[in-house]
C-alpha cells in the first residue's frame, strides 16, 4: 500500500514534534501521585499521532481513534484527574503528604489512596 | 444519524470544560499546588477551546480559519498539558514535602525552647538546692576529714555518719565504714596471722632441719644402695656372661649327643648287620660240618677199600712167594732132567724173576698202602678234628650271635637314652637362652635403677640444700612476722586478732564498742553497723 506522505500537513508534524518533545518529561516526572494527568497526556499525544497518521493511512480508524482517544478519553481523563486531586486537597492531602514524606513511610499514602479512590497507577 | 466522532468531541470538551473548573477551584483552595493548578486550568482551557472548534466543525461552520485554529489550539493545548502536568505536579509534590519539613523543624524548634526553659527553670532550683547541699557538705567533709585523719593515725574503729544530706558523702560514708571495717579485720588478721607465721616458721626451720638431717641420712643410704646396685650389677653381667658360656657349653653338648646319637644308630646298625653275618656263618658252619662229616664218611670208605687193596696185594705177595717156590721146583726138576730140561729151566728162570718182580712190586704197593691207610687215619683224624672245631665254631658263633643281638639291645637302649639326652640339652639350651636373656634384663634394669639411685641421690641433695635454704627463709620470715607484728602494734582495733585468721573473721563473736570519743563507733555485726 502507497504512503501519501505529500497528504501530511506542516502544522500537524510541528503537533507531533511539540508532543513527542512534551511527552519526554511528563513520562520521567511522573510520579504515583500523577498518573492520571500522564495518562491523559499519553492520549493526547496518541490523538495528536492519530491526527497526522489518517491521512496517510488507514483515515477512517485512526479518524475514529483520533475523537474517541485523543478528545473523548483525554478529556474524561484530565478531568478525573482534576477531580481526584481535589478530593485529596480537600481530605488534607497536603499535610499528608508532608508527613509521608518526613516519616519516609507509605502510612500518609494509604488514606490518601483511600480517598482518591485508589488513583495511584 | 448520530455522528460518534461528533460525541467524543462533546464528551471531550465537557471534560476540558470540567477539568477547566476544577483546576479554578482547585487554584483557590490550594495552597502549595496554585501554581500547578494555574497551568493545569490554562491547559484545559486550551483543551476546552481546542474541542470547541471541532464541535464547531460538526456543527457546520466550515470556515478555513477554524482548521488552522483547531490545530494550533491542540498544538497549544498538548504543549500546555506537556508543562503543567507530571513535571510540575512533582515540583509541587517536592515543594510540599519541603514545607512539611520546614514546619516539622520549626515545631521541633518550638519544642526544644520549651524543654529549655523549663531546663532552666529546674537548674536554677537546683542551683539554689545546691548552694544548701554544699554548706550541709562542707560541714560533713570536714567532719569526715578530722574522722579519716584519726584514721590515718592508725585508729581504725573510726566511722563516719552515713545519714547526711548529701547521698554522695553518705554513699562516701558508707564506702569508708566498710573499707574501715574491713581493713580494721584485715590488720588484726594481719597481726594474728603475723604471730602464727612467727610460730609456723620457727617450726619449719625446725622441721626443715630435720628434713634436711633426714635427707643427708637418706643420701648416704642412697649411695649405699646405688654402689650395691653397681656391684649386683656387675654380677649380673658376669652371671650372664657365665650363662652364655654355659649356653655355649650345652649347645656343644647337644652337638656332642647328636653325634653320639648318629654314632650310637650306627652301631645299632652294624650289630644287627653282625648279627646277620654271623647267622650266615652259622649256616655256613652247618654246611661245612655236613660236608665234614660226608668226607670223614668217604675217608673212612677210603681206608677199608685200602685195606681191601692191601688184603689184596698180601694175596698177590702169597702167589709171588708160592710162585717163586714153584719156580724154584721147576728150576730142580729142570735140572735133573739134563738137557731136555734146559728150555724149563730157562722158563722157571724167568717165572722166578717175574715172582720176584711181582713180590717186589706187591711189597712196593703194601707200602704205599700203608702209606695211603696213614694218610687216609690222619685224614680222618684231621677230618674229625676239623668236624669238633666246626661244632665248637658254631657254638662260638651262637655265642657270639647272642652276644650281638644284646649289644644291639643295648645299643638301641643307649641310643633311645641319647635321643632323650639330645632332647634335653637342647631344651637345656633355650632354657640356658631364655636365662641368659633374662639375666640380660636383669643387668639392664640394674643399670637403668643405678642411674635412677644417682638421680635420687643427687634429688636428696639438692633436697638438703634446698632445705637448708627453706631453713634459712622460715627463719628469715620469722623475723619478718615479728617486723610486721611490730609495725601493726601502732594501729588501734577493736577485734581481736584470732577473730581475723582466715574466712571466719567476719563471722566471729560481735565486737564491742571500740575506742572513745565522739567519733567512736560500736560495730555489732562484723564491724559493718556504725553509731556516732
Amino acid at each position: 500500500m502507497a504512503l501519501d506522505l505529500a497528504a501530511l500537513d506542516a502544522k500537524e508534524l510541528v503537533l507531533v514534534v511539540v508532543a513527542l518533545l512534551g511527552l519526554i518529561p511528563v513520562v520521567t516526572q511522573r510520579t504515583e501521585r500523577s498518573g492520571l494527568f500522564t495518562l491523559g497526556y499519553v492520549l493526547l499525544f496518541f490523538g495528536a499521532v492519530a491526527t497526522n497518521v489518517e491521512h496517510v493511512v488507514l483515515g477512517g480508524v485512526f479518524g475514529f481513534l483520533e475523537h474517541a482517544v485523543g478528545i473523548g478519553a483525554a478529556g474524561a481523563v484530565f478531568l478525573l484527574a482534576a477531580y481526584r486531586r481535589r478530593q485529596r486537597i480537600l481530605a488534607g492531602d497536603e499535610r499528608a503528604v508532608a508527613a509521608a514524606d518526613a516519616d519516609g513511610t507509605d502510612e500518609a499514602d494509604e488514606p490518601a489512596a483511600v480517598a482518591d479512590g485508589g488513583e495511584a497507577v | 444519524m448520530v455522528n460518534v466522532a461528533a460525541v467524543f468531541d462533546l464528551i471531550g470538551f465537557v471534560g476540558f470544560a470540567g477539568a477547566a473548573g476544577y483546576a479554578a477551584l482547585n487554584y483557590r483552595d490550594a495552597e502549595v499546588e496554585s501554581g500547578f493548578w494555574a497551568n493545569y486550568l490554562l491547559a484545559a482551557i486550551l483543551g476546552a477551546a481546542w474541542t470547541g472548534v471541532v464541535l464547531a466543525e460538526h456543527a457546520g461552520l466550515a470556515w478555513a480559519v477554524l482548521d488552522t485554529l483547531s490545530v494550533s489550539l491542540l498544538t497549544a493545548t498538548v504543549a500546555a498539558f506537556a508543562v503543567g502536568t507530571s513535571g510540575t505536579l512533582s515540583v509541587v509534590d517536592d515543594s510540599k514535602a519541603a514545607r512539611a519539613d520546614a514546619e516539622r523543624e520549626a515545631e521541633r524548634a518550638r519544642t526544644a525552647q520549651a524543654s529549655a526553659e523549663t531546663a532552666r527553670e529546674e537548674a536554677e532550683r537546683a542551683r539554689s538546692e545546691t548552694a544548701e547541699l554544699n554548706e550541709a557538705i562542707e560541714s560533713e567533709a570536714s567532719s569526715f576529714g578530722a574522722s579519716m585523719g584519726r584514721a590515718a593515725d592508725g585508729d581504725l574503729t573510726v566511722r563516719l555518719d552515713a545519714d547526711g544530706r548529701s547521698e554522695a558523702l553518705a554513699s562516701i560514708a558508707t564506702a569508708f565504714n566498710g573499707m574501715m571495717d574491713d581493713i580494721e579485720e584485715l590488720v588484726a588478721g594481719v597481726e594474728g596471722a603475723a604471730d602464727r607465721v612467727a610460730d609456723a616458721s620457727g617450726e619449719v626451720a625446725e622441721g626443715a632441719d630435720q628434713i634436711r638431717e633426714s635427707t643427708v641420712t637418706v643420701s648416704g643410704d642412697v649411695e649405699t644402695v646405688s654402689s650395691e646396685t653397681e656391684r649386683q650389677g656387675e654380677r649380673l653381667r658376669e652371671a650372664a656372661n657365665e650363662m652364655g658360656q654355659l649356653s655355649a657349653t650345652v649347645e656343644e653338648v647337644a652337638s656332642s649327643a647328636d653325634e653320639v646319637a648318629s654314632v650310637s644308630r650306627e652301631a645299632a646298625e652294624r650289630g644287627e648287620a653282625g648279627g646277620e653275618y654271623a647267622a650266615d656263618a652259622l649256616s655256613e658252619l652247618d654246611a661245612v660240618e655236613r660236608r665234614a662229616t660226608e668226607a670223614i664218611g668217604q675217608v673212612e670208605q677210603l681206608e677199608r677199600e685200602v685195606d681191601e687193596v692191601g688184603e689184596i696185594v698180601e694175596v698177590i705177595g702169597g702167589i709171588a712167594a708160592e710162585t717163586n717156590l714153584l719156580a724154584l721146583n721147576a728150576s730142580i726138576e729142570a735140572a735133573r732132567a739134563d738137557t731136555s730140561g734146559d728150555g724149563f729151566a730157562v722158563v722157571a728162570e724167568e717165572i722166578k724173576v717175574l715172582a720176584e718182580e711181582a713180590s717186589t712190586a706187591a711189597g712196593d704197593i703194601e707200602a704205599l698202602v700203608g702209606d695211603i691207610q696213614a694218610a687216609t687215619d690222619e685224614a680222618a683224624d684231621n677230618m674229625r678234628a676239623t668236624g669238633e672245631r666246626v661244632r665248637e665254631g658254631r657254638d662260638t658263633i651262637d655265642g657270639a650271635l647272642g652276644a650281638l643281638d644284646d649289644v644291639s639291645d643295648r645299643i638301641e637302649a643307649a641310643d633311645a637314652g641319647v635321643q632323650e639326652i639330645n632332647r634335653a640339652t637342647d631344651s637345656q639350651a633355650a632354657s640356658t637362652e631364655e636365662v641368659v636373656s633374662m639375666v640380660e634384663e636383669a643387668a639392664a634394669s640394674g643399670e637403668s635403677a643405678v642411674d635412677t639411685v644417682d638421680g635420687v641421690a643427687a634429688a636428696a641433695e639438692q633436697t638438703a640444700a634446698s632445705t637448708a635454704q627453706i631453713s634459712e627463709r622460715a627463719e628469715g620470715l620469722s623475723d619478718l612476722a615479728t617486723d610486721l607484728s611490730a609495725a601493726l602494734a601502732r594501729f588501734e582495733t577493736g577485734v581481736d586478732g584470732e577473730m581475723g585468721d582466715g574466712a571466719g573473721g567476719r563471722d566471729a563473736a560481735g565486737v564491742g564498742p571500740r575506742g572513745s570519743g565522739a567519733d567512736g563507733p560500736a560495730v555489732a555485726d562484723g564491724g559493718r553497723d556504725h553509731e556516732e
